[in-house]
């Protein structure tokens, strides 16, 4: 199945929609169809091999309306500078998915960047660009390395800016609170200078009170430019929410001042100057800590960009010449010294060391390279002199593949956030006419005269509008996937996306395919039984010395064995290949044969002495093999893929989890059910055939359960990109990396219930930060309008809604923050 | 710079508008203080000068307000007498009375003297600009005595049912005797002064 999304043209309400979706649904092959009347888009799911492009578009052509291929489309990310909140970024959303040439865009508020799918021939990026400003913000230029520097200095240039702007506002507001409230105040005898008290000099008091609003409003004066802009596009925003509460509350304060002038005293008490100035200094506030938390949300991938070194020490016409590492090329031969960083990938051509490669597999320990073994970037040489070539350079290295995967999944939506972002984009005219509703009930319900009422009445329409700026529902779930998916990558998780996320948590049975998955993939002597009067060490000798230069795994295990044990190899003198069966080697003048029992039993052989402990071996899941000397039973040696350290805990920790546990493999039975209870697994599928695999998986899933798969190899891509979630170990192949949802850096399994618990705890945080967001909104506005007071309850104050809204958004930041602090763990028992 | 620009405006502004607050131009109730005063005067119409004083008697004749070489309130204690007020008490406390009468006088007073009684109320106001006030809730222009006495008069007449009040700091009279339960022609109640409730002794005339 293929999932794909298309732009549709002639769309002019939900009901055009659902006709589309219908059309769509149709077409032979298709399996869903869904449209986004507000983004334009059709998305699909069809099977290529039934559906067709031309297919769909003829059934939407039908249909009365245009679907335009995506077909050579390209994907930019562009950071967009000017949002102020959730409204925001689905107005550029909206602005973007509107522009001709658009296929897909998706604008994410934390990260300040859009991501746009695009057909090239119809949209260039300048017009693209275009969108975005007429939208009434700035897309800046796409990412590069460059850029990425650019967007750092430029983020922590609008840190800066908003603390300057925050200090400058509070140095004014201050002392305006204290001027507003302190005479106010009853048991505080405010010393304030005679000729600015209310009651003997008004109209200097609220001068005093204008001039040092003056300042705050002019730091602030994006809130009005925005705010206002987006207001006469009719797609108000939280600026504008801002804006309107504290013009509203400057207009009639100034109203006041000029009614204090002509002789009205009593507007004295009518001065809302200070409720202007404080809301925007604690707006200021909220947004600067907003600003340097939303920095800490993507540390993870700041702290991946920055591992890269600068420069690379190339060997040429062998002297050592120091370049850019923009300048080195593929098959450069570069040298590392001990402690410089690993500049780009590549194959050690000479030396011996050990590196420290956490920062691709989050794994402490260093790990050994000699000639022949890969080397990757922005690991560090801890202790040896290496040369090695160059094989990828710039954006084909480990790390940047890996800085571009996190990048994708920070960029990506879950679809809880699809929630949040719905909401958020009617949240605001809907408290537009909340705010208005209330003024205008208490205008004619509140008692007291007409001042009074007005008085009254605008508390309540400046609180409404000030609580309810939804900024804490755009960061809720971003926040945390940003977060989330950033403590992935540290731990050697790579999780691919906000879906893959947040599907995750869902997972109740994990399948794990058997070789190079739960066992190490490679075979390895287990054991070595000898018949009377033959040593352990010549029968491995003997036996590695036959079966030097096989390619047969088996044979390879052996030859290990060997070599790790420093065993001297005899010269072969005859060699013969019995295919099925084992081969026939003459060392040394003595026939030597090895293989199954079929070969012993045609050599007349007896096998009889060991068979007993053959079978038992056998039962192990271990592969005994047969070595007879000179026509006599000399022992067997048995071989076996062992099972990795991880797999035990990994699988009870899964288990405690509460999380079903399964194994598939194509071995037989017997193998596979030797494994499974060794790392206690009780449901085995096993002797499946790889395309198989997929199948067994949709068994599963039909049972209702999500179902994630873990697996290295090319006969698992089908099942990984079956599974809800496929899981990728590291060391496996490009297809099976391609095809998984989350790619463990590491081969080590602790790693997948470390990414559900991860995912987890996510959702868990994205659901506590909804509440958050939405209790301060769902609470706060019914207080803000007034309930409360009816009841007999106080009134809120504008000041108070102000310090309420930005500390949601602040709450919601922090919460997010601390998944930061995620730990993995493992079966205690397990490990015990 | 653009943002400078507007910052610098900003501040530059603010500024201007703070040293306009040291301007004479800014003080609104002296400046009205003066016009609702002298429609005070008007509607009463029985204030009289002689020795350099201007003076305005209360519709009931028991109160007087004087301006010119000095600023002072003169209250006919007799109504609180009858209330059990021990005169010599108060006297021994301090107070100036002569015979019956009660003379607050505004302490440290730059009075000024002028035959035209508005002039000299403007200079005497002016002069003495801590004392002059405004009452929001009442909507009184008020002259404070200190110790919390007080002379009040309504910024519009004909809004306001309390036109020309007289206020004491009950506190003394209490402690000479007097028994605000039996107390006739006085109110004793409590009332918003500025910031706090506090009660006080009070005489309004609805002009």
């Amino acid at each position: 199945m293929t999932e794909r999304a298309y732009k549709i043209n002639g769309m002019t309400c939900a009901a055009c929609a659902m006709r589309v979706e219908k059309a769509a649904g149709k077409v032979a092959g298709v399996e869903k169809a869904a449209v986004n009347f507000a983004t334009e888009k059709l998305t699909v799911t069809f099977d290529e091999n039934t559906a067709t492009v031309e297919g769909l578009k003829a059934a939407v052509t039908q249909a009365g309306y245009e679907l335009i291929d995506g077909a050579g489309a390209k994907t930019i990310q562009l950071p967009i500078s000017g949002m102020t909140c959730a409204a925001c970024a689905n107005r550029v959303e909206k602005a973007l998915n509107k522009a001709a040439g658009v296929l897909l865009a998706s604008v994410n508020f934390a990260t300040e960047k859009a991501t746009v799918s695009y057909n090239p021939q119809i949209i260039k990026i300048s017009q693209i660009k275009d969108a975005v400003r007429e939208a009434g913000y700035t897309a800046l230029d796409a990412e590069s390395k460059t850029a990425v520097d650019e967007d750092r200095i430029r983020k922590q240039k609008q840190i800066r800016t908003l603390w300057i702007k925050f200090i400058i506002s509070a140095a004014f507001s201050i002392p305006l609170l204290y001027f507003a409230m302190g005479p106010m105040v009853s048991w505080w005898n405010v010393p304030i200078p005679e000729f600015l008290t209310p009651m003997r000099y008004p109209l200097n008091y609220a001068i005093l009170q204008l001039s040092l609003t003056i300042p705050v409003i002019a730091v602030g004066y994006k809130f009005y430019t925005v705010g206002y802009k987006a207001l006469i596009k009719r797609s108000p925003n939280m600026d504008s929410l801002i804006a309107i509460g504290t013009t509203a509350a400057v207009l009639y304060s100034i109203y006041s001042l000029i009614a204090i002038a002509t002789g009205t005293f009593g507007a004295v008490d009518n001065l809302y100057f200070e409720t202007a100035g404080v809301i925007i200094t604690l707006i200021l506030l909220g947004k600067s800590l907003e600003a340097v938390s939303k920095g800490k949300t993507s540390e993870a991938i700041k702290k991946l960009m920055g591992l890269a070194p600068k420069t690379a020490i190339v060997i040429k016409d062998g002297k050592e010449i120091e370049i850019q590492i923009d300048e080195v090329e593929t098959g450069d031969i570069i040298l590392v010294k001990p402690g410089e960083k690993i500049p780009v990938d590549g194959v050690v051509t000479d030396g011996f060391t050990a590196i420290d490669e956490a920062m691709l597999t989050g794994e402490s320990m260093p790990v050994d390279k000699k000639v022949g073994d890969k080397v990757y970037a922005a690991s560090i040489n801890k202790n040896g002199l290496i040369k090695f070539r160059a094989t990828k350079i710039g954006a084909d290295t480990a790390l940047a593949q890996i800085i571009k995967l996190v990048e994708d999944a920070q960029g990506s939506k879950a679809p809880i956030a699809k929630v949040a972002d719905i909401v958020s984009g009617y949240f605001v005219p809907i408290v537009f006419g909340i705010a208005l509703v209330a003024f205008i009930a208490w205008m004619i319900g509140y008692g007291g005269n007409i001042s009074e009422k007005v008085v009254f009445s605008l508390t309540i329409f400046i609180s409404v509008l000030v609580i309810a700026c939804p900024c804490a529902l755009g960061l809720a779930t971003p926040t945390a996937i940003m977060v989330g998916t950033g403590m992935g990558a540290k731990n050697g998780i790579l999780i691919k996306g906000g879906e893959a996320l947040e599907t995750t948590h869902k997972i109740k049975t994990v399948i794990f395919d058997k070789t190079g998955t739960i066992t190490e993939g490679k075979p390895e002597v287990t054991d070595i039984v000898c018949a009377d009067g033959t040593e352990e060490r010549f029968l491995l000798q003997i036996a590695a010395s036959a079966e030097k230069g096989s390619e047969h795994p088996l044979g390879e295990a052996i030859v290990r064995a060997a070599e790790k044990d420093k065993f001297e190899f005899l010269r072969i003198e005859s060699f013969e290949a019995i295919t099925g069966f084992g081969i026939a080697v003459a060392i040394e003048k003595k026939e030597i044969l090895l293989g199954n029992k079929k070969l012993m039993a045609n050599k007349n052989i007896s096998t009889e002495a060991l068979e007993a402990q053959s079978d038992i071996l056998a039962g192990d899941g271990k592969t005994p093999m047969y070595v007879a000397i000179d026509g006599r039973l000399a022992g067997i040696i048995a071989v076996a893929d062992v099972v990795k350290v991880s797999s035990l805990d990994a699988i009870k920790t899964l288990q405690r989890m509460g999380i079903e546990v399964a194994m598939i493999t194509g071995d037989n039975k017997r193998t596979a059910e030797a494994i499974a209870r060794q790392v206690g697994i009780t449901r085995v599928l096993s002797e499946v055939l790889p395309n198989d695999k997929a199948n067994e998986i949709k068994k599963l899933q039909a049972e209702g359960k999500k179902v994630a798969m873990v697996g290295d190899g090319i006969n698992d891509a089908p099942a990984l990109a079956q599974a809800d979630i496929g899981i990728a170990i590291g060391s496996g192949t490009d297809v099976a990396i391609e095809s998984a949802d989350i790619v463990l850096m590491k081969s080590d399994l602790t790693d997948v219930p470390t990414a559900i618990k991860l995912s987890k705890n996510t959702i868990r945080n994205i659901k506590q930060n909804l509440f958050w967001a939405f209790g301060y909104n769902v609470a706060g506005i019914p207080i803000a309008a007034g309930i409360l007071y009816l009841l007999g309850g106080p009134l809120l104050n504008p000041i108070l809604a102000a310090a309420a809204m930005s500390f949601s958004s602040v709450s919601v930041l922090l919460n997010a923050l601390r998944l930061r602090f995620f730990k993995k763990t493992v079966s205690k028992e397990a490990n015990a | 710079m653009k943002k400078l620009g507007v910052i610098l405006i900003a501040a530059v502004t603010a500024a201007i508008m703070l040293i306009f607050t040291a301007c004479g131009a800014t003080d609104v109730i002296a400046n009205y203080a003066v016009g609702s005063f002298e429609k005070l005067s008007d509607k009463i119409g029985n204030a009289e000068y002689g020795d350099g004083k201007h003076t305005l008697t209360s519709p009931g004749g028991k109160e007087k307000f004087i301006w010119g070489g000095q600023i002072v309130m003169e209250i006919d204690l007799s109504e609180l007498i009858s209330a059990e007020l021990d005169v010599a008490k108060l006297i021994a406390g301090g107070f100036n009375i002569d015979g019956n009468t009660l003379a607050v006088e505004l302490q440290n007073a730059a009075a000024v003297t002028d035959p035209d009684g508005l002039a000299a109320f403007e200079k005497n106001m002016r002069g003495n600009r801590k004392a002059l006030g405004f009452d929001v809730g009442m909507g009184h222009f008020g002259i404070a005595f200190g110790n919390e006495f007080a002379f009040e008069w309504a910024q519009y007449l004909d809004a306001n049912d309390k036109d020309m009040v007289f206020l004491l700091n009950p506190a003394p009279f209490i402690e000479a005797g007097l028994k605000t339960d039996i107390l006739e022609g006085w109110l004793y109640a409590e009332l918003e002064m500025m910031k706090e409730k506090a009660f006080m002794l009070v005489k309004a005339y609805d002009l």
